[in-house]
């Protein structure tokens, strides 16, 4: 039976409405397809005005040979603004830049938020973290700017610029205000790194100075990393470029359960994707057995930043609670349910609270 | 001086060959090849002649073994025996190959080298028996190393045999005073009959450790006992000749040496709370009579009027046994020289060419962790290019470009310095972090290398890991690493992820080693300047990289007492700093470890 979002699925049909919000969903993958249809569903139920646009992101052959994205998804993109992505297959070192990179670079998504919670009802060795990891997206060591100088020499280029930095201090700050969080932290290595991470640093402590209500501590990469597996407590709002950001980011991820329940959005100046950074899983691929919660966050983050706050609460502690109490949890959690099942859990949570 | 001492050897050996000439009958020749024959003791073992032709130089792996030699088998008819012979003429290629010593890490390679070494096993079954009976004859206490055993099956056993090899090996000679038993430096026999030399060099003990280990480069051993090789290979040449039936024992004639009664080390304290930690290993020191004198070098960047210059600390850690150790140094934000670029810390690892840094993280009985699983693995990273490289500019104002710098030349130190220490401790795995999916030349150039290197060493299992993925399994499941391999700036991350996990920055230790110098000191380095002068920080970690630093220098009982004291302390829970949940002070914590020091 189909519903009535799903008709509009396969038409393509707009609502006139223009409370509606139109949104790219990128199903991905893998098990992709069968979370993004769960989110879909949830989100029908939570009654969230939200119209989806499905894309296939594989890359096509260009005109000159190369590898891009479809040229309809960067359509839908720039029109909708906002998107929600599930998992990508990337391939390694094959030469030609990654999916996400190319989304992130085609978008200027500068800045990566993951917030990293413990979840109440899965429990990790680590229960009291409530960490977000801000990091810079666009420059930095994954400029992709590599080099063999000479044979058996090979340059990687990091590539920090005052622009992009303050655009992250500031995103970073502002993130703090609007969450109220108490306390940003900039992660670097400017002992080693002078220049580079030092510009960086320069950068946070000037937007810090428009932001006196928010506390601003500045820690080394290893320190960080040394008390952070001891007491994540003591962290707050983390902002920092990008390598170190995208270690530290798996480090908080896995500290909550992995990067199964960990949401993640990629925002830019008037642009937002936000996406489920788990991988594939093309060996559960189509048995039911996925677990939606990473992409059903990443969907509440991005009714966050649509300041549809309201629905975002209601489809948050349904999860929250589905895992905590629930039985239907899919089998990464420690049930015995599966992806629909858990759906279900989650739809009827909704239903109820209303 | 390693050379004329090789050649001297060489020259005795030939004569040795020249007279082991037998005319029986019946030779039958056994030319083994590597790896088709089981290795009876069940490790690896390789000699690696491509790196040595590079560079012409010999990176002292810790385990370097490989024999290579020509067993040949002949029967006497008269006798009904058979016989068993070396031939010596591959010891030769080896020098070619730029053999050298490798006394600092207290081993000497063998001179002669026996690549199918087991087959010698299986063609001289009757040696391995003869082992124990050689150890209750002359009630020596050897070790437990390859070496070892195949110098004293050959020693013994070839009493009755014609000659075959001349393994020379370090024992581990103890303490000055202490009648241990150093080096038995077998005499190559004649044929025929049953002379046999042996230099024994029980005397030494008695003498100066260091200059027996540690002369300056640590050629002094090999030259010492070449003299005495020498003097020994004279008295043959005058035994032969003249036909001697008796069995002569050469002693070597001691050369004149200084007695020194305590091994020198250089101590770089550092900043923060390093300077009381090295007090407090000092004080150790002092009150358990561990033969040890330090060397202090004052080294700083925030104090730079005040410091020594790189230069110095070089000469002093050279001239006391290559061996230092040391706190953490801080890096200063206040640069006073524009092109100094590097901090101290680097410039050191740089100058002295410390490529490797060991972390051994170990879970301590006592010390509550969350995981509660017992940890015992070991990080390898190489540490002095990748991403500390130091080459930033600013192409225009407020565009700032810094290099990461991979060389297939130190990846390949890196990646076999890793096997090595996995073949010689025993280790199963090794796993290299990386992060080649995003950068692919340089990453992937540290991966492909590890992938070859790999193959080198079959008997080690290799596996490959992205960094962030590594992060986020040594927070769930941080039992299945082994030993780790990585870069620059991952190492930093992951030190101080897996030392988080063991207790934190007070416990673990870490080496960096060099060709030439070693560097004990904190695995992470930290110079906790919240601490500073308030005696509260945790010295465990300093004093068992104390502890490693003294089985680096031989003087293995007081190392192992003096970890088994901290551990002891640790395990009891009485004296605890404050990383660990108490509120003692360095100062207890360090007369704890005294107290409860026994050798």
């Amino acid at each position: 039976m189909l519903t009535r979002t799903a008709t509009r699925l396969s038409q393509g049909i707009r609502q006139a409405s223009s409370d509606v919000r139109r949104v790219t969903l990128i199903p991905g993958d893998g098990i992709g397809p069968e979370i993004s249809s769960a989110v879909v569903k949830i989100f029908e139920a939570a009654k969230a005005p939200i119209d989806w646009d499905p894309v296939d992101v594989t890359p096509i052959k260009g005109k000159d040979g190369k590898m891009r994205i479809p040229p309809r998804c960067i359509e839908l993109m720039h029109q909708n603004k906002v998107g929600l992505k599930g998992p990508l297959a990337t391939p390694i070192g094959k030469g030609h830049r990654s999916l996400n990179l190319a989304v992130r670079l085609e978008f200027d998504l500068y800045a990566n938020v993951r917030p990293c919670r413990s979840l109440a009802g899965h429990k990790t060795l680590y229960d009291n973290v409530d960490v977000v990891t801000i990091r810079e997206n666009t420059e930095g060591e994954y400029s992709g700017i590599e080099h063999e100088v000479s044979k058996g020499v090979m340059q990687s280029i990091k590539l920090i610029t005052e622009k992009a930095s303050r655009n992250i201090a500031n995103y970073a700050f502002e993130y703090a205000r609007s969450q109220g969080r108490k306390m940003v932290t900039a992660v670097h290595k400017a002992n080693i790194m002078r220049m580079s991470d030092g510009l960086f640093l320069r950068m946070c402590r000037e937007e810090a100075a428009k932001y006196p209500d928010i506390k601003f501590k500045e820690a080394y990469l290893d320190t960080v990393c040394l008390n952070m597996v001891q007491d994540p407590s003591q962290y707050d709002v983390l902002v920092m470029p990008n390598l170190y950001g995208d270690i530290l980011s798996d480090l908080c991820a896995g500290l909550v359960g992995g990067l199964g329940v960990t949401p993640s959005g990629n925002i830019g100046k008037d642009a937002a994707v936000f996406e489920s950074v788990h991988g594939t899983a093309p060996d559960i691929a189509g048995q039911d057995k996925a677990n939606p919660t990473a992409l059903l966050l990443s969907s509440v983050m991005m009714l966050r930043y649509m300041k549809l706050n309201e629905h975002a609460r209601k489809i948050e502690n349904a999860c929250f609670e589905a895992i905590a109490e629930g039985t239907c949890k899919t089998g990464d959690l420690g049930g015995n349910g599966t992806c629909t099942s858990f759906t279900n859990d989650i739809i009827a949570r909704i239903n109820n609270s209303d | 001086m390693s050379l004329i001492s090789l050649s001297h050897l060489l020259v005795f050996l030939h004569l040795s060959h020249l007279s082991t000439q037998v005319p029986d009958t019946g030779q039958r020749h056994f030319q083994a090849q590597y790896g088709e024959i089981a290795d009876p003791t069940g490790s690896d073992y390789e000699y690696d002649h491509d790196y040595v032709e590079k560079t012409n130089e010999f990176v002292p792996t810790l385990r370097p073994r490989m024999f290579t030699a020509t067993v040949t088998r002949s029967y006497n008819h008269l006798k009904q025996k058979h016989y068993y012979h070396a031939n010596m003429v591959d010891v030769k290629l080896h020098e070619e190959n730029g053999f050298r010593t490798d006394g600092k890490i207290g081993r000497i390679l063998p001179l002669f080298v026996m690549e199918k070494r087991p087959m010698l096993y299986q063609v001289c079954p009757q040696l391995i028996e003869l082992y124990s009976v050689l150890e209750e004859s002359t009630g020596a206490t050897y070790l437990t190393t390859e070496y070892v055993e195949v110098a004293t099956r050959i020693h013994h056993g070839w009493r009755r045999l014609t000659s075959v090899g001349f393994c020379v090996r370090a024992s581990h000679p103890g303490v000055c005073g202490a009648k241990l038993p150093l080096m038995h430096l077998v005499g190559v026999g004649r044929k025929g009959n049953d002379n046999f030399y042996t230099t024994d060099m029980d005397e030494y003990s008695r003498v100066n450790t260091q200059d027996l280990l540690f002369r300056g480069t640590g050629r002094g051993p090999l030259f010492m006992l070449t003299r005495s090789v020498i003097a020994g290979a004279s008295a043959l040449q005058k035994a032969a000749t003249m036909q001697l039936a008796s069995r002569a024992i050469v002693t070597a004639s001691a050369p004149k040496v200084e007695v020194a009664t305590k091994l020198k080390v250089t101590s770089i304290p550092g900043d923060g709370v390093g300077p009381e930690l090295i007090y407090c290993v000092k004080d150790i020191v002092e009150g358990t009579g561990i033969p040890i004198e330090f060397e202090e070098i004052f080294l700083s960047e925030v104090h730079y009027s005040r410091s020594s210059s790189i230069e110095e600390a070089i000469a002093a850690i050279a001239r006391n046994n290559g061996v230092a150790l040391k706190g953490a140094i801080e890096e200063s934000a206040v640069r006073q020289h524009d092109h100094d670029a590097q901090g101290l810390n680097m410039q050191l690892r740089r100058q002295l060419d410390l490529f490797a840094n060991v972390v051994h993280i170990k879970s301590l009985e006592g010390i509550k962790t969350r995981h509660k699983k017992p940890l015992d693995f070991v990080i390898v990273r190489e540490q002095t290019e990748g991403e500390y490289s130091s080459l930033e500019h600013e192409l225009v104002p407020g565009v700032i470009e810094c290099l990461k710098i991979t060389t297939e030349p130190n990846c390949a130190r890196i990646a076999k310095f890793a096997f090595d220490y996995a073949t010689k401790h025993g280790r199963k795995k090794v796993t290299c972090v990386h992060k080649a999916n995003i950068m692919k030349l340089g990453d992937g150039l540290f991966l492909q290398v590890c992938k070859d290197t790999a193959k080198r060493y079959p008997r080690i299992e290799f596996d490959q890991m992205i960094i962030d993925n590594t992060c986020m399994q040594l927070v769930n499941a941080p039992e299945q690493f082994d030993v780790m391999v990585m870069p620059n700036l991952y190492g930093n991350i992951i030190d101080n992820l897996a030392a988080g996990l063991v207790g934190g920055a007070g416990v673990v230790t870490g080496k960096s080693f060099g060709r030439d110098f070693v560097i004990f000191e904190p695995g992470s380095r930290h110079s906790f300047q919240q601490a500073m002068g308030r005696g509260i920080a945790n010295p465990a970690a300093m004093i068992l990289s104390a502890a490693n630093m003294l089985e680096h220098l031989h003087l293995v009982d007081h190392g192992n007492a003096l970890r088994k004291a901290v551990e002891d302390v640790i395990r009891e829970g009485k004296v605890r700093t404050r990383d660990l949940g108490g509120y003692s002070s360095t100062n207890e914590f360090a007369d704890a470890v005294i107290s409860k020091y026994t050798i």
